[in-house]
């Protein structure tokens, strides 16, 4: 008899597979029933000759050729009523660290009842399944349907489902056929929170802009009220003040200001690996992250750029806020992210190491939002020489070697640690991101108003 | 949440199992009811065996339940070989299915698991052996009791004078006792941050026994001095050189002292031919557990047959069951080795064939030492019945064992619906059953037929039943 593969139902063999495998039991029971007959005549038994009737059973009720019937319909419905997700078509979108139901539902739409009816939904790789199982072996009559509920816990990224395989066999398990039907209603899973505000704290400029600053000067806000002093606008004394004390005060307004941001993204190869008990490589958090934090800018206004470091060298687009700059920023971060350079001139290639490159890439009043985990040496002295040329330094830092366990992930982790306090001693603001963490509170904590570990 | 666990049965195909070996092993319990406590034997023995895959003291009592379990199954082939040598091979065919019971309740064994069973089966044939020369010794002289004070009779008696059997003893038994000492290994006993503490203890007990059994030494020489200048002091000397309990303790303490320094010295070799690991799953070291589980396991069989001679069983007897049980303890022991590098946690599979192979061994057996005699109703009653249902009940245990590995592996076995499985076993029994009334049927139609009953006759007889079956079959399909 052919041994079942154990992992075989869960093999990914794409969509169209259909296999029918029969299997020699009858063999065996012949060759035992022989056998008790040989016995039976060698010691002279009649006994033990009669006795191959009962193997002889098993050979006759395994005689049935019968190809197993397929005619099963396959549901899947993504999001239950308590799931904190929203659905958008053939996309249900959530936060990293919600859990989403996923019902799957085989309805047996044949004439004849499937007696071993074997289920495995193709769970998407990346998401774990928290709750209950993806798989079933069950019986249905026609007409019948069972339900399989699970939940999956979302992590960031773009997920679909893999096909599901199902697998009958016939009653007398001669025969098996496994496939991979059609999926009613399929769905994608997004998870990949939008970035609504990216605040910049004290970050501004001397440029005029929109951003509020925190000094006195022509903007719309109430600052604070001086002594009149002679040469002030006639326009800016208090007049309300005057008439009831008779004496002359100017009243000054928060000067408002914008801010240049360029996001510094590290793309090396180290930074390309998925480490041990990370679902996701660290370039790619990264990428995610500087993408949305440098789009969210530009809508409010902040001219804003990218720069992306390589192994010897780096491509940058320049801060702006009109839709070609936009367009430049997002097709150089989906290529960044496959470790990949786009195609076309839209960003500028610099040649040699990343202080040098970037010294040459920074605009001189800009801000530095740096993503890189830091898992290498290779930027260590970076945040220190940023802050050396007078530029405000945000370090993002997904901690990608949080969920190994062995001991080169801690020693790794230490090592990280390590780099991350020498960044926060030369006066930028760290954040040590765990990628099931909100993005916007990252940045919000990348800025000074929320805790930073 | 962990993934789904391909490594057990379905808890309805666990029952149908067991349900058949039950009924396999009622089968075989018709020929000599002792089957049963073979049986009992095997479970106990699979039970054992899981124990290995746990921790330091779940491995000392699988350790002790091993040569216990083994003991069982000798005595049950010793209890069948009275009814025939033939039925003697049933009681190894009913540990086989009380093996195949246990492992489908305990689940598969790890080859971590294996391996350590085979080494205690090893280590267990070993205690076994040296407990079968010895209890004969023992029987002779009339039990422990008597033959332990005989045996170290040259060392306390009471006929030598003089200090030189004292001072001898002492410094003896204080070198066996500091050796033991000294070979006590220490990790067995304590933790790592520990252990410098623990060495210090340990040297300062063998400094403490030296200055103890030098004091000793020295005060009996002072004594004699003293006594023989002072003679109302004398008698000490006296009392201390002619005293059989100091003597006895001394060589009894020097006995024990040997037996632990030998199991001390032991547990290091194994330590240091191990590769490492912990105790809880992984290929950890668990010799002192072992030992300890066997010195147990052996004991108990010890005593027991010490309780039975000579009232119950001849010594004889006794001593040869203990060889035949350290013989089949090694030979399970070095058999168990090699293979468990092969085996997977395949626990399904394993546990339907075993019930499979051991009910259906057991039929062929009990099927041919069946005589009819030229009776119809001796079909029932005579035994040929019995072994059809034990064939039939180890057939439908190993596809059992089969659909249930085969259903566990594709979905894991807490995902596969009752009902599913339920199906197939009612078709599975229906078919056995069916070949089970035919076959007594058959043989009944036959012995009526013919009460002289040939071989060839009887397969003139199964041809002609198997070809009606197949000609109805084909009219129906």
């Amino acid at each position: 008899m052919t041994s079942a593969d154990p992992a075989a139902i869960g093999r990914e063999d794409g969509a169209g597979r259909d296999e029918v495998e029969r299997f020699g039991a009858r063999e065996l029971y012949g060759a035992l029933a022989l056998a008790l007959v040989g016995a039976g005549v060698v010691v002279g038994s009649p006994t033990l000759v009669v006795a191959a009737l009962v193997p002889l059973a098993f050979v006759a009720a395994g005689g049935s050729d019968v190809t197993p019937d397929r005619s099963v319909r396959f549901t899947r419905r993504v999001g239950g009523e308590n799931d904190d997700v929203s659905a958008d078509g053939s996309t249900v979108s959530g936060d990293p660290g919600d859990a989403v139901t996923v019902r799957t539902t085989v309805h047996n739409v044949g004439d004849g009842p499937l007696v071993d009816l074997r289920v495995a939904d193709g769970v998407p790789a990346d998401l774990p399944v928290v709750a209950g199982t993806p798989r079933t072996a069950t019986r249905l009559d026609p007409g019948e349907s069972a339900t399989v509920e699970y939940e999956l816990e979302l992590r960031r990224g773009t997920h679909g489902f893999a096909d599901p395989v199902l697998r009958v066999r016939s009653l007398d398990g001669s025969a098996r056929r496994t496939w991979t039907p059609a999926v009613d209603d399929d769905v994608t899973i997004r998870c990949a929170p939008a970035v609504d505000d990216v605040p910049l704290g004290d970050g501004t400029n001397d440029r005029a802009g929109d951003v509020p600053a925190d000094e006195d000067g022509s903007g719309v806000e109430f600052h604070s009220v001086r002594e009149y002093e002679s040469g002030d606008p006639v326009r800016s004394i208090d007049w309300r003040r005057y008439a009831r004390t008779r004496e002359l005060s100017t009243v000054e307004y928060r000067a408002e200001r914008s801010t240049t941001v360029v996001c510094v993204v590290d793309v090396r190869e180290s930074e390309r690996r998925t480490p041990a008990g990370s679902s996701l490589p660290a370039a790619a958090l990264s990428v995610d992250a500087a993408e949305r934090t440098a789009l969210t800018l530009m809508d409010a206004g902040h001219p804003s750029g990218v720069v992306c470091l390589y192994e010897r060298g780096a491509l940058s687009v320049d801060p702006g806020t009109d839709a070609t700059t936009r367009e430049r920023t997002r097709t150089l971060l989906s290529a960044a992210g496959e470790g990949d350079r786009p195609e076309g001139s839209i960003a500028r290639s610099r040649h040699g190491s990343p202080a040098e490159v970037l010294a040459a890439a920074l605009p001189g009043e800009a801000h530095v939002y740096l993503f890189s985990s830091f898992v290498d040496d290779g930027l260590d002295t970076l945040p220190e020489r940023l802050r050396a040329g007078n530029h405000a330094v945000r370090v993002v830092s997904p901690d990608v070697l949080s969920g190994g366990t062995d001991d080169a992930a801690r020693i790794g982790s230490i090592a990280r640690d390590n780099r991350l306090a020498r960044a926060r001693e030369s006066g930028a603001r760290v954040v040590d991101w765990d990628p099931d963490r909100s993005l916007e509170l990252v940045v919000r904590e990348a800025v000074g108003e929320g805790r930073t570990r | 949440m962990s993934g789904p666990d391909r490594s057990r049965l379905p808890s309805a195909t666990v029952w149908a199992i067991v349900t058949a070996g039950l009924a396999g092993t009622a089968a075989l319990s018709t020929a000599e009811p002792a089957i049963g406590m073979a049986a009992l034997a095997g479970v106990i023995a699979g039970v054992a065996c899981r124990f290995f895959a746990g921790g330091h003291g779940r491995v000392a009592v699988g350790a002790a339940l091993l040569p216990i379990a083994f003991a069982g199954i000798v005595v049950g082939v010793g209890v069948t070989a009275d009814v025939g040598g033939w039925a003697a091979a049933l009681a190894p065919a009913a540990a086989l299915v009380g093996v195949g019971l246990a492992s489908a309740f305990t689940g598969g064994l790890s080859p971590t698991a294996f391996r350590r069973t085979g080494n205690a089966g090893i280590v267990s044939g070993v205690a076994l052996g040296i407990v079968a020369v010895l209890f004969p010794v023992v029987s002779a002289a009339g039990g422990v009791r008597v033959a332990v004070p005989a045996a170290l009779d040259p060392a306390w008696s009471v006929e030598t004078t003089g200090l030189t059997g004292p001072v001898v003893g002492i410094v003896v038994a204080a070198s066996a006792v500091a050796l033991a000492l000294r070979a006590v290994p220490i990790a067995a006993f304590t933790l790592p941050h520990r252990r410098e503490g623990a060495v210090a203890l340990r040297t300062g007990l063998v400094r403490l026994i030296a200055v103890v059994a030098a004091a000793a030494v020295a005060g009996l020489v002072v004594a004699t001095l003293v006594g023989s200048l002072v003679p109302r002091i004398g008698w000490i000397v006296d009392a201390v050189s002619t005293s059989g309990l100091l003597r006895g303790t001394l060589a009894t303490t020097t006995a024990l002292a040997t037996v632990a320094l030998a199991c001390w010295l032991f547990v290091r070799l194994v330590w240091l031919g191990s590769r490492g690991g912990g105790p809880n799953g992984s290929d950890g070291n668990v010799a002192v557990p072992t030992l300890v589980g066997v010195g147990v396991g052996t004991t108990v069989l010890a005593v027991v047959g010490s309780r039975l001679v000579p009232g119950t069983v001849a010594a004889d007897l006794v001593t040869a069951g203990l060889l035949v049980t350290a013989l089949l303890s090694v030979t399970v022991g070095l058999v168990a080795r090699p293979y468990a590098g092969v085996i997977g946690e395949e626990a399904g599979r394993t546990a339907g064939t075993a019930v499979g192979l051991g009910s259906g061994l057991g039929g062929v057996v009990l099927g041919a030492t069946v005589d009819l005699g030229g009776e119809t109703g001796a079909v029932v009653s005579g035994g040929a019945l019995a072994a059809f249902c034990a064939i039939g009940a180890g057939l439908f245990a190993y596809r059992a064992g089969v659909y249930g590995s085969d259903v566990a592996g594709d979905v894991g076995r807490e995902a596969v619906a009752r009902d599913v499985q339920l199906v197939r076993f009612t078709w599975t029994a229906a078919v056995a059953g069916v070949g089970v009334v035919l076959a007594t049927v058959g043989l009944a139609l036959a012995t009526a037929l013919s009460p002289t009953l040939s071989v060839p006759s009887t397969v003139g007889v199964v041809g002609g039943l198997v070809a009606t079956g197949a000609a109805a079959w084909l009219l129906f399909e």
